[in-house]
């Protein structure tokens, strides 16, 4: 470690990783909530709300660590509900609109997996409150986790259409998934409060991806050219640039927030 | 799991404090008490002010119930004689675990209909078997899928329940996502009973 390392409060990089992780979870946490009543069966519809409420508890936790370091006034709702679009730091991949269920297999099978390989990092920074949320929060992701390797497997034995549409769908949210792991405006700072540079971690997710993916005969689309004209590049999220999506969630997100933001609940 | 306390000086005071608690239930379920669930990490008194401190411990983040617990930790230590001020501070240090639920409470979740958890000891490397692909899955996957995480530490290992009704583990897993956070839904294939149980924390 080089010089004096900054105090938490002032630290760009560790406000800036913090938010990263609080946006990813209170957006796949709003998208999740949105499968309730239309997942294809009941138990998901269980399974989805369950989700959704685990993953915006954990975006609120780290909206509290951010609160604590002074972001929003030391108020989290504010920061959750307080801010335009451009300001969340979320991956894009997350704020995709609801496609059909392999969509959404995809997509949460890649993120819980990005989350299984970065959770671990963070239960070791040297940012203690990060490192008790991150253990904590590991626990509850490993669920989730094991929920979607199943229904990736389920999709990809079925064969048929269902196999089809999950090779399909891995395929897109596989390039978007690259976003995951663009670098934030302070990554430089970033690296030691996360414990791993952000190449590394995304070299130790695509081992894992690629190997799950390997042994159900689904291919990844790893170094091969042709990404479709759809996917940006940059993606964007960690620095604030997002899909058309975003506006209207984040709309949606902060509408009864916006109605009185001096409420209290 | 409170060590600290049992080993203190029995002030009556601590004691009265850890009696009143023993009646603040989980609001989600209601036959066990936060002290049967572990939740109180530590009680400290603070004479001069009549003033008590307890930490407590968050179960599954999401529990919408912890706002309600605290309150009624609140309402029920400040009708103690000599109590002028209760604080309860949520602390994530140690992490809860369902480890901590007492012999009895696991015996009161059996009793209400849920099978207690799993006991998640204190094994580094739990089992894997949410790792592992279905029965169904090829042998190639099996073994592929087995290596590359078997290091990684997974409480959604699922194992089997034991059914609270009639005690056969001949059970299966129909959703690892129930009606509350800290819940999964399973069938007892012997006496053909839906029931749930305390996912392992």
């Amino acid at each position: 470690m080089k010089g004096q390392p900054a105090s938490p409060q002032t630290d760009r990089g560790l406000v800036d990783l913090l938010y990263q992780l609080a946006d990813d979870e209170l957006v796949i946490g709003h998208r999740a909530s949105e499968w309730t009543g239309v997942a294809p069966h009941i138990e998901e519809d269980v399974a989805f709300s369950s989700i959704a409420q685990d993953e915006v508890s954990h975006a609120a936790l780290f909206y509290r660590l951010l609160a604590d370091l002074g972001e929003g006034g030391g108020d989290p709702d504010r920061i959750a509900f307080g801010r335009p679009p451009e300001a969340f730091r979320n991956a894009i991949l997350l704020e995709q609109l609801n496609g059909d269920w392999a969509d959404e297999i995809a997509r949460h099978f890649l993120y819980s997996e990005y989350e299984a390989v970065l959770l671990p990092r963070l239960e070791r920074s040297p940012h203690r409150p990060l490192a008790e949320a991150a253990r904590l929060i590991a626990r509850e992701e490993s669920y989730h986790r094991a929920h979607f390797r199943r229904w990736l497997e389920r999709l990809a034995q079925a064969g048929g259409e269902a196999r089809g549409r999950i090779q399909r769908s891995l395929r897109r949210a596989y390039w978007l998934a690259a976003g995951l792991f663009e670098p934030g405006p302070a990554e430089e700072e970033t690296v030691r409060w996360r414990g791993c540079s952000i190449d590394d971690l995304r070299k130790e997710w695509d081992q894992a991806v690629i190997r799950y993916c390997a042994a159900l005969d689904l291919v990844l689309p790893t170094g091969s050219p042709g990404v479709p004209d759809e996917v940006p590049d940059p993606l964007g999220g960690r620095r604030g640039v997002h899909s058309p999506a975003m506006r209207a969630l984040v709309d949606e997100l902060t509408q009864v927030y916006r109605l009185d933001p001096s409420a209290t609940w | 799991m409170h060590g600290r306390q049992a080993k203190a000086t029995p002030e009556p005071g601590v004691r009265a404090v850890w009696e009143a608690l023993r009646e603040v239930v989980d609001p989600e379920i209601p036959v066990v008490s936060v002290v049967d669930l572990g939740m109180v990490q530590e009680v400290t008194i603070d004479p001069d002010e009549a003033a008590v401190r307890v930490e407590l411990l968050p179960t599954f983040l999401g529990c919408p119930a912890l706002g309600l617990i605290r309150q009624a930790i609140v309402d029920r230590l400040q009708q103690l004689p000599q109590v002028a001020r209760v604080d309860v501070e949520i602390v994530y240090d140690p992490p809860w675990s369902t480890d901590r639920i007492s012999e009895e409470g696991r015996r009161k979740l059996a009793q209400f209909g849920i099978s207690p958890p799993r006991r998640c000891g204190s094994m580094p490397v739990p089992s894997n078997g949410s790792s592992t692909p279905t029965a169904s899955a090829t042998s190639t996957a099996s073994k592929s899928v087995h290596t590359s995480h078997a290091s990684t530490r997974s409480a959604a290992s699922t194992g089997s329940a034991l059914c609270p009704f009639c005690g056969s583990d001949n059970t299966r897993l129909d959703n690892g996502f129930g009606p509350t956070p800290c819940r999964s839904i399973w069938y007892c294939l012997d006496c053909r009973n839906p029931f749930e149980q305390m996912k392992s924390l």
